[in-house]
C-alpha cells in the first residue's frame, strides 16, 4: 500500500547530458585536425495524411538525405504499428524508426494484455509522453493514422511532445508545399480514388518543391476492412529516357592521314610463375 | 513417502505448507466473514446491480458515513465485502490504477482489466512473506463500451472471474445457490427485475425484511450516466414493488 501514498508516478528518464562538455571539447579539438563529427541522417521529408469516407490514407516520399547528399533514394517512411494503425515518420531517420518500433512493441503487449484491438489514442498518448520525456532530443515528427472501434483518426506528434488531431495533416521539410494542396482541394468524406489522388498530388508537390524530398510516392490506405500498402504508387521523378545516341559509328570521323611506326621489342628476361589454384 | 515437516511458520506467513496449502490465504477468506455482511451482484440485459447490507450497530454512528459501495471511475463501481480498512485500501489502489491507465493510454480502463490488475496485486501478497493478503473481496460492476454490462469479482487469493451473478460474505454459499436457481442461461432481465431479484435474494438468504435504511444499492445502466448509488427513496420504491409482488 506504499504505492498509493506516492502521487501518480512520472517516469524519470530522458538522456543523460553529463558528457556534453567533454564532447564539445573533443569536437573542437578534432575539427582542428580537419575531422568532422558524423551527423545524424535526416529524412528531410514530405509526409501527409487525410481522413476520407471509409478511413485514413497516409502518404510519404522516399528520399533520405545526409546534409546535401541523397543517402537513400527509396527508403520506407510509413511504419507499421498495429494491424490497423500505421505511422509516417519525419525528422531524424533513426529516431523515427526506433520510436515507431518501440510503440509497435508496446501496442502488441497491450493488445495481448487486454484482448482488444489497439486504439489510435493509446499510441498517440504513449508517443507524446515518451517524446516529452526526452524534451525534443529525439527528433521524430510523426503522423499516426488508423481505424479503430471509435472510427478513423489522424494525429500528428511533434518532437517536443505536442500533438494535433485533424482531418488532414502534413509534416517534414516539404510540409508547406503539401499542405497548400490540401488547403486548396480537401473536402470532408471524399471517395477513395479522389482521396488517393489528392494525397499523391500533395506528396508530389513536396517532391518537386522541396530539396529534402524526392523519388517516389508511397501510399498506405487504412480502412475497417484492412490495410493496403502501395509502395511506389507514383514515380514522378523517374530518370528520363535519353532521346539521342552518343555512340558514334566507326567511320564518322574522316581519316586524313595514316602513319605507322613499328616498335621493335627485345625479350630481356623470361620467368614463369605458377598460380596457386587455391 | 514421508511428508516433510514444516518449521511451523506456514501458518504465520505466506509460504507453502507440506500439503501445498497457503494457510494465510485461507485465513484471509475467513476474515471476509468477520464483517458479518453479505453482498450480492447481478448482471441484467442492460444493467448491473450490486446490493449489500448496511449495518449500523451503534446509535451514535452517523449512518451517512457508513458505506461499502464505492465509485472507482465514472463507469465502474465496486462493492466491498470484508474488513473495512482493507477494503478502503483496495478501493484507493483501484482508483489509482484506473486513473493511471487513463493517463498512460488515453482511454478509460475496461472493467476486466481493472479486476485483472487488482487480482495481480492481491497475488503478489500471496507470494510476499512480509505482507499479508487483504481480507476483503471486491465485486466490480461496470459498463464496457463494446461489451456492455460487466460483473467481475476478485478475491484475496488473486483469482478473478466474470460473473452473471455472484455473492460474497457470510451467507455466500446460500446466496449463490439461490441465484443459481434464478439465473437462466440467457440474460434478459430488465432493470427492475434485476434489482428485485438481488434484493429478494438477500432478504431470503438472511431472513430479514429489509427497510430502505438497511440496504445499499449501486447500479449502472446503459441508459444512465455512470455508476450511481441509489437513495433511500429509490430503494423504497423497489422494496414496495417487491412486497406487492409477494
Amino acid at each position: 500500500m506504499l504505492h498509493t501514498l506516492k502521487p501518480c508516478e512520472i517516469q524519470t528518464g530522458g538522456f543523460c547530458f553529463e558528457n556534453t562538455r567533454r564532447n564539445a571539447v573533443l569536437e573542437s579539438s578534432l575539427s582542428e585536425s580537419g575531422y568532422k563529427a558524423p551527423g545524424a541522417r535526416k529524412t528531410g521529408t514530405t509526409i501527409a495524411g487525410i481522413v476520407f469516407k471509409d478511413g485514413v490514407i497516409l502518404g510519404a516520399d522516399t528520399r533520405a538525405t545526409d546534409d546535401m547528399v541523397v543517402a537513400d533514394k527509396n527508403c520506407m517512411k510509413i511504419h507499421y504499428i498495429a494491424p490497423n494503425i500505421y505511422c509516417c515518420g519525419a525528422g531524424v531517420a533513426a529516431d523515427a524508426d526506433v520510436t515507431t518500433q518501440i510503440m509497435s512493441s508496446n501496442v502488441e503487449l497491450h493488445m495481448l494484455n487486454t484482448g482488444r484491438p489497439a486504439l489510435v489514442t493509446m499510441v498517440t498518448r504513449q508517443l507524446k509522453q515518451m517524446l516529452f520525456r526526452y524534451q525534443g532530443q529525439i527528433g521524430a515528427s510523426l503522423i499516426v493514422g488508423g481505424v479503430d472501434v471509435t472510427g478513423p483518426q489522424l494525429y500528428s506528434v511533434y518532437p517536443h511532445g505536442s500533438y494535433d488531431k485533424l482531418p488532414f495533416l502534413t509534416m517534414g521539410s516539404g510540409a508547406a508545399a503539401a499542405v497548400s494542396v490540401f488547403e486548396d482541394r480537401f473536402k470532408p468524406n471524399m471517395e477513395l480514388e479522389e482521396a488517393k489522388q489528392l494525397v499523391r498530388e500533395a506528396i508530389t508537390a513536396g517532391i518537386f518543391c522541396d530539396l529534402g524530398s524526392g523519388s517516389n510516392v508511397d501510399l498506405c490506405i487504412i480502412t475497417e476492412a484492412g490495410v493496403e500498402m502501395l509502395r511506389g504508387y507514383d514515380k514522378p521523378a523517374m530518370k528520363g529516357k535519353r532521346e539521342g545516341q552518343y555512340r558514334y559509328k566507326p567511320g564518322t570521323t574522316a581519316v586524313l592521314t595514316k602513319t605507322v611506326t613499328p616498335f621493335p621489342l627485345v625479350v630481356v628476361d623470361e620467368s614463369v610463375q605458377i598460380m596457386d589454384p587455391e | 513417502m514421508s511428508r516433510g515437516s514444516s518449521a511451523g511458520f506456514d501458518r504465520h506467513i505466506t509460504i507453502f505448507s507440506p500439503e501445498g496449502r497457503l494457510y494465510q490465504v485461507e485465513y484471509a477468506f475467513k476474515a471476509i466473514n468477520q464483517g458479518g455482511l453479505t453482498s450480492v451482484a447481478i448482471r441484467g440485459k442492460d444493467c448491473v446491480v450490486a446490493v449489500t447490507q448496511k449495518k449500523v450497530p451503534d446509535k451514535l454512528l452517523d449512518a451517512m458515513t457508513v458505506t461499502h459501495l464505492y465509485k472507482i471511475t465514472e463507469n465502474i463501481g465496486c462493492v466491498m465485502t470484508g474488513m473495512t480498512a482493507d477494503s478502503r485500501s483496495q478501493v484507493q489502489r483501484a482508483r489509482y490504477e484506473a486513473a493511471n491507465w487513463m493517463y498512460k493510454y488515453g482511454y478509460e480502463i475496461p472493467v476486466d482489466m481493472l479486476c485483472k490488475r487488482m487480482a495481480d496485486i492481491s497475488q503478489v501478497y500471496t507470494q510476499n512473506a512480509e505482507m499479508r493478503p487483504l481480507g476483503c473481496c471486491m465485486i466490480f460492476v461496470g459498463l464496457d463500451e463494446e461489451l456492455g454490462p460487466q460483473l467481475y469479482k476478485c478475491d484475496p487469493a488473486g483469482y478473478f472471474c466474470g460473473f452473471k451473478a455472484t455473492a460474497a460474505g457470510v451467507k455466500q454459499t446460500e446466496a449463490t445457490s439461490y441465484l443459481e436457481k434464478k439465473v437462466k442461461k440467457k440474460l434478459d432481465w430488465t432493470y427492475e427485475q434485476t434489482i428485485e431479484t438481488a434484493i429478494s435474494c438477500l432478504a431470503t438468504v438472511l431472513s430479514i425484511d429489509f427497510k430502505p435504511s438497511e440496504l445499499e444499492v449501486g447500479i449502472i445502466t446503459t441508459k444512465g450516466s455512470g455508476f450511481k448509488i441509489l437513495s433511500e427513496n429509490e430503494i423504497d420504491v423497489h422494496l414496495v414493488a417487491l412486497s406487492e409482488r409477494e
